[in-house]
C-alpha cells in the first residue's frame, strides 16, 4: 500500500514537472510574401475590446493579408496604462512582440532600452517619413537621427466655447481668448455656482482626470512659447513652464473656474455636454441627435473651436505610432504590417475609436475628417501642433509627472520647485 | 478514543529521541509523505522561493529589464531613503494598515457578536455581510467610484440630505485616503465576520452560563470568557489582515491611481509604477524587500501581543 502510494506521488510530481513545460510557437519560416508562414505577434495599446476594436483591427490584417496571406496574425489589445508591463514583460521572458503599438512619448525610451528596431536600418528614412506626415510627428519618430516608429493616428487636443454660455455671460461670441490671461478672464465669467458654492456650470473644462494634467499643462507653456523637450533635453522648466503651471493652478484652486479631477460619468468633455462653457475636447464630436450612443445633436452647433493662443498658436497633439519589436527576424513581414496600419482607410478606421484624425497630410480634405467639426479644426491645425514626448527618461519622467503636476495645482507646492525636480528625473539625476 | 496512528507518532517520536533507528513502515511512511509534499514543495520552490531570492538580488542592481543590469550594492536603498514619493507611499500604507485593520476587527467582532445571537434572518444578513468578501475588488471599486463620484454619487447626495457640503472624495487629497480606507473596511468585514463567528460558536456555552450564574456581567463575561476564547482566531484575522492592508493595490489602481497628488499612492502601487511604468526593476525590487521587512515586523509586534504564546 505504502510503495502504491510512493509510486502514485512520485508519477504526480512528474506529470507536473512535464505539464509545465510548454512548446514555442513556430515563426515564419521565409521572407517571400506570397509564400512565407508562420506568425506574428502584434501588441496594440488602446484598441477598445469591442466589435468596434475588432473589426478595426480585423481590417488592418485584411490589407496585411493581400502582401503576406499565409502568416498569422495575433493580436494582444492592451490600455496604455498596461503597455509597459507587457513590453517589458515580454522581453524578459523573450517572447517579444513582433510589432508594437504605442503612444508617440514611447519611441525613444523603447529605441533607448533596445525593446524596438532601427526602421531607419530597414529602408524607412526620415525623408519618406517627412513625404506622407505632418513635419511636426517627424521628430518624435526618431532617435539619434534614425527613425525608429511611424505616426499612424493624431489624437488632438482641441478647445472650444458655448456661444450661448458667451452671450449669457456678456462675452463676444465671436472672439474666443487671445491670450491665457483673456482665457483665465472670460473662465471666471463663465463659472456659475448655486448657492452653496457649488459649481453649476464650469467656466474652463480641462477634460482631465486627477494625475493627468500632463497634455494640458504642455498646451499652456506650448501657447507661451516653451516647450517639454528639446531633443532628449528638458526644457519645461522655464519661466513659460513655471506661467503656464501658475495659471493651471489659479484657474482651478484660486478662481475655482475648474473642478480639479472632475469628470462626468461617461468620461465625455464637459463643453460638449453643455455643463461646462469652455474647455478641452477631443476631435470627434458626435453630432448626431442619438442621446444614448454619445450624439449631442444641436449643441454641435452652438459650439465653436478654437486653439490656445498666447505668444503663439498651439494645439495640443498625441497620437499612435507602430515600431517593430526588438527580437523580431521577420522584418519585411513587419514592415508590411506597418504600412498596413498607416493605410487610409486603416487610419480611419483607428480615428473613429481612438477619437483622432488620420495623421497624413492628404487626410485633411478626407470625407471622414470634413464630416466632423472637431476632427475637421484639429486635423487642420495639426501643423501648430505641440508634443509630449522628449529622450530616454521619458517614461520615468512620465510616471512622476502627472502626481507632481496635481501638487502645483492644488497648491501644495510651488509651479517653480515642482518643475525643478521635475526636470532632475528628466535628465535621470 | 486513540486511534492506532495517534499512539504510532508519539511512540515513533519518542523511538527517534532515544536515538533508535526507525523501522521499515516509518521509513517508508516518511518517504511517502515527502513525495506527497514533493509538488507543493516545487511549487512554492519555483514561484515563492525562487522569485524572492531573485528579487532580493535584483535590489542591488540597476536592472531597468530583467537580465540587462549591473550590481549597485546598496544604491537602490540609498536612493529610496531620501526618495519622497516612497516615503510618502510608506506613510500612506502604515496608516491605512493601522487604520483599517484595527477597525476593520472590532466592527467585524461587534457583528458577529450580533449575528451569535438568535435573531431572526441572521442566515440572510450572515450572506450579505460575506458577499463583498467573495466580489472581485476591480467590481468593488468600480462601484465605489460612482458613489464617490462628486457630482452625482450617492455619497454626496446622502451628505446634502443631512446639510452637510459636498466633498471631493477621491478627487480631494484631504480626503481620497481616508475614503478608501472605508471601503477597505466594508470589504474585509465579511471575512473577518466568518472567523470570530465560528470562533464564537466554539466557545462552550457552559463556561458563558458559569459565568452568569456566579454574577458576571455582561462585560465581564465577555473579557474573561469571550475574549479569552478568541485569542487563537484573533491572532490569525491579525496577521491576514495586516498581509492584506500592506498590500492593498487594485483597490488604488482602479479609484485613483495613486493620486491624486499621490495622496492615495501606497508602497504596492508605488513598487508597481516603479517596475512598470518607469521600468526600473532593480528599484521596485529594493523597495519590495523594504515592504516585505515591514510585513514581517508587523507580523511579528502582532505576534508578540497575543497572551498565549504557547498557543502559537
Amino acid at each position: 500500500m505504502t510503495r502504491k502510494l510512493s509510486v502514485v506521488a512520485a508519477l504526480a510530481v512528474t506529470g507536473l514537472l512535464l505539464a509545465g513545460c510548454g512548446s514555442a510557437q513556430p515563426k515564419a519560416s521565409s521572407e517571400d510574401p506570397a509564400k512565407a508562414t508562420g506568425e506574428i505577434r502584434v501588441l496594440v495599446a488602446n484598441f477598445p475590446l469591442n466589435n468596434q476594436g475588432s473589426a478595426a483591427f480585423q481590417s488592418i490584417v485584411d490589407i496585411f493579408h493581400k502582401t503576406y496571406p499565409k502568416i498569422t496574425v495575433k493580436s494582444d489589445f492592451v490600455p496604455y496604462d498596461g503597455l509597459n508591463q507587457k513590453i517589458s514583460t515580454s522581453l524578459a521572458s523573450g517572447q517579444s512582440y513582433d510589432v508594437i503599438s504605442a503612444g508617440i512619448g514611447w519611441v525613444q525610451p523603447l529605441a533607448d532600452l533596445g525593446a524596438i528596431q532601427n526602421l531607419t536600418a530597414l529602408g524607412v528614412t526620415k525623408a519618406d517619413l517627412t513625404k506622407t506626415v505632418y513635419p511636426g510627428f517627424v521628430p518624435p519618430m526618431l532617435y539619434k537621427g534614425d527613425v525608429y516608429a511611424v505616426p499612424v493616428v493624431a489624437n488632438p487636443r482641441v478647445l472650444a466655447y458655448s456661444k450661448s454660455a458667451f452671450e449669457k455671460a456678456g462675452l463676444d461670441p465671436t472672439k474666443p481668448p487671445q491670450s491665457l490671461a483673456e482665457l483665465r478672464a472670460d473662465a471666471k465669467k463663465l463659472t456659475i455656482t448655486d448657492g452653496s458654492g457649488n459649481i453649476t456650470q464650469t467656466g474652463f473644462d480641462f477634460f482631465a482626470p486627477p494625475s493627468n494634467y500632463r497634455q494640458q499643462f504642455v498646451a499652456f507653456m506650448g501657447a507661451l512659447g516653451g516647450t517639454e523637450f528639446t531633443g532628449d533635453k528638458p526644457t519645461f522648466n522655464t519661466a513659460a513652464g513655471v506661467a503656464a503651471l501658475d495659471m493651471m493652478h489659479s484657474m482651478i484652486t484660486v478662481d475655482k473656474s475648474s473642478v480639479y479631477g472632475f469628470q462626468n460619468s461617461a468620461k465625455t468633455a464637459l463643453v460638449t455636454t453643455g455643463a461646462a462653457a469652455m474647455g478641452f475636447t477631443g476631435p470627434y464630436v458626435d453630432c448626431s441627435t442619438n442621446q444614448d450612443l454619445g450624439g449631442i445633436g444641436d449643441k454641435c452647433k452652438d459650439l465653436v473651436y478654437f486653439n490656445l493662443t498666447d505668444k503663439k498658436t498651439v494645439e495640443y497633439v498625441g497620437g499612435r505610432v507602430a515600431a517593430i519589436g526588438a527580437g523580431s527576424k521577420y522584418t519585411k513581414a513587419d514592415l508590411a504590417f506597418l504600412d498596413a496600419f498607416r493605410a487610409p482607410s486603416s487610419q480611419i478606421a483607428i480615428s473613429k475609436f481612438d477619437v483622432g484624425v488620420p495623421v497624413s497630410k492628404d487626410a485633411v480634405n478626407s470625407d471622414f475628417v470634413t464630416s466632423n467639426p472637431a476632427g475637421s479644426f484639429a486635423s487642420k491645425n495639426l501643423e501648430k501642433g505641440v508634443f509630449e514626448y522628449g529622450g530616454a527618461t521619458f517614461l520615468d519622467f512620465r510616471a512622476k509627472f502627472g502626481p507632481a503636476l496635481d501638487a502645483a495645482i492644488l497648491g501644495q507646492t510651488s509651479a517653480a520647485a515642482t518643475l525643478a525636480s521635475l526636470e532632475k528625473i528628466a535628465e535621470g539625476r | 478514543m486513540a486511534t492506532l496512528t495517534d499512539r504510532a507518532a508519539p511512540a515513533a517520536a519518542a523511538a527517534h529521541r532515544r536515538g533508535r533507528r526507525p523501522s521499515g513502515v516509518q521509513q517508508a511512511r516518511s518517504r511517502a509523505g515527502w513525495i506527497l509534499l514533493l509538488p507543493a514543495l516545487v511549487h512554492s520552490a519555483i514561484f515563492i522561493a525562487v522569485p524572492t531570492v531573485i528579487v532580493v538580488a535584483l535590489g542591488f542592481t540597476d536592472t531597468r529589464i530583467v537580465g540587462r543590469g549591473s550590481w549597485i550594492g546598496l544604491g537602490n536603498y540609498v536612493k529610496l531613503l531620501g526618495d519622497d514619493t516612497f516615503r510618502k507611499a510608506l506613510l500612506h500604507t502604515l496608516t491605512y494598515t493601522l487604520v483599517v485593520v484595527p477597525v476593520g476587527m472590532v466592527v467585524a467582532l461587534l457583528i458577529a457578536i450580533g449575528l451569535n445571537q438568535n435573531i431572526r434572518v441572521r442566515g440572510l444578513f450572515r450572506t450579505l455581510f460575506y458577499i463583498p468578501v467573495v466580489t472581485a475588488t476591480v467590481a468593488v471599486s468600480v462601484v465605489w467610484l460612482w458613489i464617490y463620484n462628486p457630482s452625482t454619487g450617492l455619497a454626496n447626495e446622502v451628505l446634502a440630505f443631512f446639510g452637510i457640503g459636498r466633498s471631493g472624495w477621491l478627487t480631494d487629497p484631504h480626503t481620497a485616503l481616508p475614503a478608501l480606507m472605508v471601503v477597505g473596511i466594508w470589504q474585509g468585514l465579511g471575512f473577518k465576520m466568518i472567523l470570530y463567528l465560528a470562533a464564537l460558536q466554539g466557545i462552550s456555552p457552559d463556561l458563558i452560563d458559569a459565568a452568569r450564574l456566579d454574577g458576571a456581567s455582561k462585560w465581564q463575561v465577555f473579557r474573561n470568557v469571550t475574549w479569552p476564547g478568541l485569542a487563537p482566531v484573533q491572532f490569525f484575522v491579525l496577521v491576514t489582515s495586516i498581509a492584506g492592508s500592506f498590500q492593498v493595490f487594485d483597490l488604488v489602481y482602479v479609484t485613483t491611481g495613486g493620486g491624486p497628488a499621490n495622496a492615495t499612492n501606497v508602497l504596492n502601487f508605488d513598487i508597481f509604477t516603479n517596475a512598470f511604468a518607469r521600468l526600473q526593476i532593480g528599484y521596485a525590487s529594493a523597495e519590495t524587500v523594504i515592504m516585505l521587512i515591514f510585513v514581517g515586523v508587523l507580523i511579528y509586534v502582532g505576534r508578540l501581543s497575543q497572551r498565549d504564546r504557547k498557543e502559537l
